[in-house]
């Protein structure tokens, strides 16, 4: 069982408040969708909980993690605030997969999703079988092991997503944020990588969390949806909740037909069309 | 999971491992016979017994000179500083994302060199000491390095032609400021500035060698150490972070040590410019970018490139010399630019 609370959290570039008193709390075992329009603040959120960004006030902290991830065995209490863990202790709680990375040389795909090991080796491991024998496994699971001496650099765009996910499933951790992990993806790939997150969360019992843009996407996958606008949560809860005709209207300022879906086994979003929002 | 998997994911990975290994040793070997055969070579022919006897003075007293006094140091001198700049090289590849990063390049070796001239102009007569010049070298590669990365790393990463301008205008700046020294001093002086502008190992000698040998030891195992943090620093700081990497020790240690090796070997034999370029290239395109393995490739080819290279200068057209410096820029400028067409789209995309 793990948490994750995020309690008032306040950020600002400069003078332009990107953040305002963000509250939640959620717990593992479930996809988490922080769906918002750009500029909403949902990556800024999401670089706050990895720690990436250091809120203006508030905390994140994330209570009732393995004791396995702490360098000193003496702290009794497995909760804490992600600004005090250090990285390696962060890296074995949090893995990070972001809308856009690069490798600035050709590694091979084993190799990469190798690094995802590194806070759980030593400087002399080499490889032994029993760390081939994790890296294979998130590798099967993400259907990456067909091309594994494959380098990177030679790789479809979904495949390299596929990849960065392998890769911060290797940290094995307990919380796995995804940036927009559908953007640039084909619609096939799009349905494919939820799939994945859907079969990850059920077979590991962690907890994901993704931002994203796509309505119709994050209404079918996510258990649970946290609506942003101008920094602010305007709507939290179950997606039956809070993707409704309302909520698009008021805050996408989009007409949609909403409902449960029997083809789909799922709600299914239609989008009518644009409204035109008097901004006077 | 069926084990079929796992065994061929696990032979993979071995048979890799083998090839590396395979690289390494025939590298080692290669470095051992080149530098055993570039004794024998030079302005005075000697055979393998004389060469035998000399080594061990038995021979005359001038082949002993020539063979124990001049050749091997300046044997030694050469694989130390070629293993040096090339594994400085490699780390400000990956420190800086970029294959076109090299101390040269970036100015880093002018800002040594500039160091190095300031202490022999004006630095010597205030406060004499033992290795001043290095010193003095190290402390401006060192500023050098920390004002090139400055200037070139922005939130995003690094700009690769921020970096390429950056190192040209800090380059062109000791450059300058290094001919001013020469300007207002005396003909002595100018001569031995001259000398370490220039890049040759004519004159190397035993004193040299223990100059350079602990500073490259220190500077090497800062950078050897940091191998698997390498291979995650070039995907990014960012990415280096969130996988547990603790990104400002790795990068200071990577500064000061590539700071180092580039001091220590401006210092003994000026500024030899592209090796640090075009070595990790090779063996990166040979074996892959795993710095494990491309760390002691680095060592031993840069090593092995060095006293090929600084035998080719000494004896291409007896009595005269050619600076090795000279060679290298002959072979690295084309070598440069290839990179430089070849490599579009990892350089540019970042």
């Amino acid at each position: 069982m793990v948490h994750l609370d995020v309690n008032g959290v306040r950020f600002s570039y400069g003078s332009k408040k990107v953040l305002d008193n963000v509250s939640f709390s959620i717990t593992n075992g479930e996809i988490v969708g922080i769906i918002g329009q750009n500029g909403s603040g949902k990556t800024t959120l999401l670089n706050c909980i990895n720690s990436e960004y250091r809120p203006k006030h508030g905390s994140v902290v994330i209570r009732d993690f393995s004791p396995d991830v702490l360098e000193s065995r003496e702290k009794q209490n497995y909760s804490a605030d992600v600004q005090d863990l250090s990285n390696a202790e962060r890296s074995r709680i949090i893995a990070t997969v972001e809308q856009s990375s690069f490798m600035s040389f050709p590694f091979s795909v084993m190799e990469t999703v190798r690094m995802g090991r590194y806070s759980h080796t030593g400087m002399f491991d080499d490889g032994d079988e029993e760390e081939i024998a994790k890296i294979c496994e998130v590798m099967k699971s993400t259907g990456i092991l067909k091309f594994a001496d494959r380098p990177v650099n030679e790789l479809s765009g979904g495949e390299w997503r596929r990849v960065m996910i392998a890769q911060a499933l290797a940290q094995e951790p307990e919380i796995l944020l995804l940036d927009e992990p559908t953007l640039h993806l084909d619609i096939n790939h799009q349905f494919e990588l939820m799939d994945l997150l859907k079969k990850i969360v059920s077979e590991r019992n962690i907890l994901i969390v993704i931002v994203t843009h796509d309505l119709p996407l994050a209404a079918r996958y996510c258990d649970k949806i946290i609506i942003m606008k101008d920094g602010k949560i305007v709507d939290a809860g179950s997606a039956k909740d809070t993707v409704t005709t309302a909520n698009i209207e008021n805050i996408f300022h989009m007409r949609a037909k909403i409902g449960y879906d029997q083809d789909i086994e799922g709600i299914g979003v239609f989008l009518i069309g644009k409204i035109d929002v008097d901004h006077s | 999971m069926t084990s079929e998997e796992l065994k061929t994911l696990l032979n993979l990975h071995k048979a890799n491992k083998r090839k590396l290994q395979m690289i390494v040793a025939a590298l080692l070997t290669l470095l051992i016979v080149s530098f055993t055969a570039c004794i024998f070579v030079g302005s005075v022919d000697l055979d393998f017994k004389t060469a035998i006897d000399a080594l061990l003075g038995k021979a005359s007293w001038s082949q002993n000179q020539i063979v124990r006094d001049i050749r091997t140091p300046r044997l030694i001198c050469a694989a130390v500083v070629g293993a040096s700049l090339s594994v400085a090289g490699m780390a400000m590849q990956a420190l800086f994302k970029n294959p076109m990063a090299s101390p040269s390049v970036l100015g880093i070796s002018s800002g040594a060199s500039f160091g190095a001239a300031l202490y022999i102009a004006v630095g010597y007569g205030m406060f004499q000491m033992a290795y001043g010049a290095s010193l003095c070298a190290f402390l401006m590669a060192a500023l050098t390095m920390f004002l090139v990365y400055a200037l070139a790393y922005q939130k995003r990463g690094v700009n690769t032609l921020m970096l390429l301008l950056a190192g040209m205008a800090i380059s062109a700046l000791f450059s300058g400021l290094t001919s001013t020294i020469e300007f207002f001093s005396d003909a002595d002086t100018v001569n031995s500035i001259v000398f370490w502008m220039l890049g040759s190992f004519e004159g190397s000698n035993w004193v040299d060698v223990k100059v350079i040998l602990i500073p490259a030891i220190i500077g090497m195992i800062l950078i050897l150490i940091n191998a698997r943090e390498l291979n995650i620093i070039s995907a990014g700081e960012g990415k280096a972070r969130a996988l547990g990497v603790n990104v400002k020790n790795v990068r200071i240690m990577l500064l000061i040590g590539s700071s180092i090796l580039v001091a220590s070997s401006v210092s003994i034999c000026g500024v030899i410019s592209f090796v640090g370029l075009i070595i990790p290239h090779i063996f990166r395109t040979l074996g892959g970018p795993d710095h494990k393995y491309l760390a002691p490739m680095c060592i031993l080819g840069g090593a092995l490139f060095m006293i090929i290279v600084d035998t080719v200068a000494r004896s291409i057209m007896p009595p005269q010399e050619l600076p090795v410096g000279v060679i290298t820029s002959l072979i690295g400028a084309p070598f440069f630019i290839y990179i430089m067409r070849t490599k579009k789209k990892e350089i540019w995309s970042s």
